[in-house]
């Protein structure tokens, strides 16, 4: 776990603190803000750095965030639902 | 190097306002940036088009340069020089647009016409992460073995391990695209996918085998060798196996991911074969039996 303070984190990636802090609110970061420290675990850098890209990029704001985070996961979903049926429809294929 | 028209990859017309021009690059990036398109090894490069498309008709100077020497933008240097000549105006030359991006970001066209980079302002990220598929046979995926990958002019050996599923990924840390100003390169996810083998087909952890029986050891019983990926085993066949019987072979299936020896199952099929071509003696033996089964119903 990285251990940073907001000024730091803000920096480095060019946004307000308050932004952070919104991630935080919504549930899209697991990331607890004590004080003025920021903890992000190792495996939820990539996470904060697509949501600071699709918000950059795209001017998507939170909640608008929150609702790509749920069509990525059902995307994602039925990507691995069809793979399994693809799985198991090549058993009544002939060859 | 071919002239790229800017306009064209926005769906623009050349003499679009900016808010047109904005309107367009905003609906164009919504549909093509990579982190919507997970799968879609397109995408990223689709994106990076239209983010270079993007940088030239935003930006004022660009687009003047650019429309004022369309297809003969590879002589626009000389054109300018002769310009400032006449104004005699000292500087000022396009070298200022080298920007924030690194080259690389930006197709040869680009940066013979405007430099090294965009001017967009855009803070440290980790690079893109790249995407790649990985077919391996079946019988390959069984086994725990090394391979070695080449990516981006990178060798990369990785070892596999037994019981990879087919749809499934790893990541190779730091193997993706460069990260934009210093930040950290992205990484590279494979995603395996097993072909089919002529013998068995696999869901999940189980493999099933249909296997051809004749019809006098389907009907008396005897035996027959199956194939697993283990080796040869032989099968003792009941008395009147029906055609379609499952048989389950417990632990010859396929390996489980980095659980060591620990397997699915086997399920053998049955599929019974009429004998073909009888002679008249066969002929009349079997009609002998089908007479014999009549009466008896």
């Amino acid at each position: 776990m990285i251990q940073l303070t907001i000024v730091q984190f803000c920096e480095h990636y060019g946004v307000a603190p308050q932004f952070i802090e919104a991630l935080v609110e919504y549930g899209l970061v697991e990331a607890p803000v004590a004080g003025q420290t920021v903890q992000v675990h190792d495996h939820q850098w990539p996470q904060v750095e697509r949501w600071l890209r699709l918000h950059h990029d795209l001017h998507i704001n939170i909640a608008g965030l929150e609702a790509v985070e749920q069509v990525l996961q059902r995307l994602e979903q039925l990507q691995q639902e069809n793979q399994q049926l693809r799985s198991r429809l090549r058993l009544y294929e002939t060859d | 190097m071919d002239f790229i028209d800017y306009y064209q990859v926005l769906g623009v017309s050349r003499n679009a306002t900016d808010d047109e021009i904005k309107k367009a690059y905003r609906k164009l990036a919504r549909q093509h940036h990579p982190d919507l398109n997970p799968n879609d090894k397109e995408a990223h490069k689709k994106f990076q088009q239209i983010n270079e498309a993007n940088e030239v008709p935003s930006d004022p100077e660009k687009r003047r340069r650019y429309d004022q020497y369309g297809k003969d933008w590879q002589h626009a240097d000389q054109f300018e020089q002769a310009r400032r000549q006449q104004q005699h105006s000292p500087g000022g030359g396009y070298e200022s647009f080298s920007g924030e991006f690194g080259g690389e970001d930006f197709s040869e066209f680009f940066t013979s016409m405007f430099g090294a980079g965009g001017s967009r302002r855009r803070p440290a990220f980790k690079g893109t992460d790249f995407e790649a598929e990985l077919a391996l046979p079946l019988r390959q995926a069984a086994q725990t073995h090394a391979q070695t990958l080449t990516i981006n002019g990178k060798q990369v050996r990785i070892t596999i391990p037994a019981g990879v599923a087919d749809g499934q990924r790893i990541r190779l840390k730091g193997y993706g695209g460069e990260g934009a100003q210093g930040g950290p390169a992205g990484d590279l996810y494979i995603t395996f996918r097993t072909e089919d083998d002529p013998l068995f087909k696999r869901v999940g952890n189980d493999l099933y085998l249909t296997q051809n029986i004749d019809l006098f050891t389907a009907l008396l019983g005897g035996e027959t060798v199956v194939q697993t990926l283990q080796g040869p085993v032989k099968l003792k066949v009941a008395p009147e196996t029906d055609n379609g019987t499952k048989v389950r072979l417990k632990g010859k299936g396929f390996p489980l991911y980095k659980k060591e020896g620990e397997t699915g199952d086997l399920y053998v099929t049955y599929q019974i074969l009429l004998p073909k071509n009888l002679s008249p003696e066969e002929k009349s033996l079997v009609q002998q039996l089908a007479a014999l089964q009549k009466n008896k119903s």
